[in-house]
């Protein structure tokens, strides 16, 4: 289709003022603005040139809305040669749908044409002969040739803009999901500490809204009234001074829920500058609870230990305090039994013999109360001791007792452990005298070993004695229980409940395997985490 | 065991000591021992004081050749009268020995600071008993001398 073309000159001059967005524009009457020093031809030359070199593609229409004229930049835009394009109507290089309404505005414009920025606010699309779409943003400048108005449009590709863009979008929604789905409060603060973030979990641990809370003064909010003012001050020295005091690390603080409760909440602020602005923002949980758990807790635990001295406090008074009557009961029946039993008759000697041995038998069980409450109060303080050593002392000392039941107790290598090394020889002299008393039909014969596992040493006292029935082994640690009658062999049932506060006390624990008519082992543990701790050390042993 | 008299006079004997029971088993034990004895018995350190000094309690109480003390009793106990006995210029010769239930470390350091002669724990048992006083007895009324008096 052949048409006139317009006034170079002026399309000339247009073309080289012309950029998207340019303000001013351009009203040429023929002639007007053109040099006149140029020749002509000259004019169409340049003209040609510049709108060759303009970076956008500049597309020119008439009022028909057909387009006149195209540069490379638009052949390659749209990629389709300029013949195709020549000719055609504008609507062509619109998607379809969008065609109507581009019609529309196409004719308002006509009727007041002035530079602007097409369709500012919408999407708009350029379509390619390959009837492919792309993002475009179009700046669109009328242009007086003669009698009739053309209109330049300077279109430019935004794909990539536009895909920054979408990606960017993308990003900061992905962003805001995460601080919304956050189990943590997330809450942000600007320089003068008004709101600016507030998640969901900020909502339900406060309990104010977003809409509530943003662009109100934080500390107003959860920051109890007594330390509003520190709040203030400590924002303010960090806005003079930069000094990072409180960030970065983790706080304790008491906090305030909107309905008045205090809370006590733990945190780390985080500042960030940026481009000049500075804003704070706090991941914040909730520990109210914790808290009160472990206030509950140490209550707890010092009401316990408070408990505890007392009880051993009452037990070590009372088996004192018990012993000087007992003495007395003790000492006088045992006189009257020597120097006044001609004087009672057989029943009365028998009654007398029967409160003495009742009076010798509370002494030893109140000796007995007295030596458990020593366990703690008498015992000292753990340092290295060789096992073997103490197994030595603890034969010694039931030297008599083992010679009078033809006993024999033999030992392999044993360690060096950190321990109280009195309460360690009575531990064994404890086991290795039950293991004599509560023999079977054999001599006594006991055999010691050690053993390294779990980070302490096991003790073994292995006997061959009249074994104790599965049902019994829990009711022999405890205080004053037996298994025997007193007349049968005598005891107070104290001895082992005494090995077991001893283990304990060394941070181990006791306990007692047995076939009954076969024999008994009893093992015990002593933490191994003493810098004496050696392995096996001494020598092995026996001794009749 | 021989004993060898020293002295003109019947061995003194102070017994300090709260509770009568107990008295009683040292007299008794005493006793046993065959040593010829007057034994005076002060209930707590304060009466204890008034014999020592011849206050009106103990106006004729001869003094003593030999002070058994309790140490746990009312009102003023073992480890006060020890310190104060062994203040006291006139008093501080005459031997102290510490007999009493306790066996703590402590209580034998405190008396052996506060100057007591010898340290005894009492046994629950009354032969041990017996035996204990008649260890003390052949020491200090046999073995050692004790220091001379004016009478």
């Amino acid at each position: 289709m052949q048409r006139r073309e317009p006034d170079i000159d002026d399309a000339a001059r247009h073309a080289a003022t012309t950029a998207v967005g340019a303000p001013e524009p351009v009203h040429g009457a023929l002639g007007a603005g053109s040099r006149a020093e140029d020749p002509p031809g000259e004019a169409d030359r340049k003209f040609r040139g510049l709108l060759e070199s303009a970076p956008d593609a500049m597309v020119i229409v008439d009022a028909a809305g057909l387009i006149v004229l195209v540069n490379a930049q638009a052949e390659q835009l749209f990629r389709a040669p300029r013949a195709d394009l020549i000719g055609q109507p504008v609507e062509a290089l619109v998607p379809p749908r969008h065609r109507a309404a581009h019609e529309r505005h196409r004719r308002a414009y006509s009727e007041a044409p002035h530079v602007r920025s097409m369709g500012l606010g919408l999407e708009l699309y350029g379509l390619r002969r390959d009837g492919t779409e792309f993002p475009v943003e179009i700046s669109l400048s009328p242009l007086e040739s003669g009698d009739e108005t053309l209109t330049i449009a300077a279109v430019r590709d935004i794909s990539a803009r536009k895909l920054a863009e979408s990606q960017l979008v993308a990003e900061r929604e992905r962003t805001r999901l995460i601080i919304e789905s956050a189990h943590e409060a997330f809450v942000g603060m600007d320089e003068e500490g008004r709101v600016v973030d507030w998640n969901a979990a900020a909502e339900a641990t406060f309990g104010w809204s977003r809409a509530d809370v943003l662009g109100r003064p934080l500390g107003d909010l959860i920051v109890p009234e007594r330390l509003r003012e520190r709040h203030q001050l400590g924002l303010q020295r960090y806005r003079e001074t930069r000094d990072p005091q409180v960030l970065g690390r983790w706080l304790e603080l008491p906090a305030v829920h909107k309905d008045g409760r205090e809370l006590t909440v733990e945190l780390t602020i985080s500042a960030v500058d940026h481009r000049g602005e500075l804003s704070f923002h706090a991941f914040i949980h909730d520990i109210t609870e914790r808290k009160d758990a472990e206030r509950a807790l140490l209550r707890f635990a010092e009401a316990l230990e408070r408990s505890n001295a007392e009880l051993h406090q009452f037990a070590y008074v009372a088996s004192h305090d018990l012993q000087a009557p007992l003495r007395g009961v003790s000492s006088f029946c045992a006189l009257l039994e020597r120097h006044y039993r001609d004087v009672l008759d057989e029943r009365g000697r028998r009654w007398l013999d029967f409160v003495l041995r009742d009076a010798r038998h509370m002494q030893a069980l109140v000796r007995g109360l007295l030596d458990v409450a020593r366990v703690e109060s008498q015992g000292r303080p753990p340092e290295p001791v060789d096992a073997g050593w103490a197994l030595g002392q603890a034969v010694g000392n039931l030297h008599a007792l083992l010679e009078g039941a033809h006993g024999q107790v033999t030992w392999g290598a044993l360690p060096t452990v950190t321990a109280d090394p009195g309460q360690l020889v009575a531990v064994f002299q404890n086991l290795v005298e039950n293991s004599v008393v509560y023999r079977g039909k054999e001599p006594p014969r006991v055999h010691v070993d050690a053993s390294l596992s779990d980070g302490a040493w096991c003790f073994a006292v292995h006997d061959n004695g009249r074994g104790i029935d599965p049902r019994h082994f829990e009711r022999i640690f405890a205080m004053f229980q037996r298994l025997h009658r007193q007349d049968e062999i005598p005891g107070t049932g104290i001895g082992l409940a005494v090995c077991k506060r001893i283990v304990e006390r060394h941070g181990g624990h006791m306990r007692v395997e047995s076939a009954l008519g076969v024999g008994s082992t009893f093992t015990f543990t002593i933490p191994a985490d003493g810098p004496a701790d050696g392995p096996a050390a001494g020598p092995a042993g026996g001794a009749p | 065991m021989r004993t060898s008299w020293l002295y003109r006079d019947r061995i003194q004997v102070l017994l300090v000591e709260d509770r009568d029971a107990d008295a009683e088993l040292v007299r008794f034990a005493l006793q046993e021992c065959g040593v010829p004895h007057d034994l005076h018995v002060a209930r707590d350190g304060l009466e204890a004081l008034d014999l020592l000094r011849g206050g009106k309690a103990g106006a004729d109480a001869p003094r003593p050749h030999l002070i058994l003390l309790d140490l746990n009793m009312p009102r003023m106990d073992g480890r006060e009268l020890l310190a104060a006995v062994k203040a006291d210029d006139d008093l501080r010769s005459i031997p102290i020995v510490v007999l009493t239930t306790s066996d703590s470390e402590q209580d034998v350091q405190d008396s052996y600071d506060h100057h007591a002669n010898a340290y005894m724990v009492k046994p629950a048992d009354l032969d041990e008993l017996v035996r204990v006083i008649q260890g003390l007895t052949a020491y200090w009324f046999s073995l050692v001398k004790l220091p001379p008096r004016g009478d």
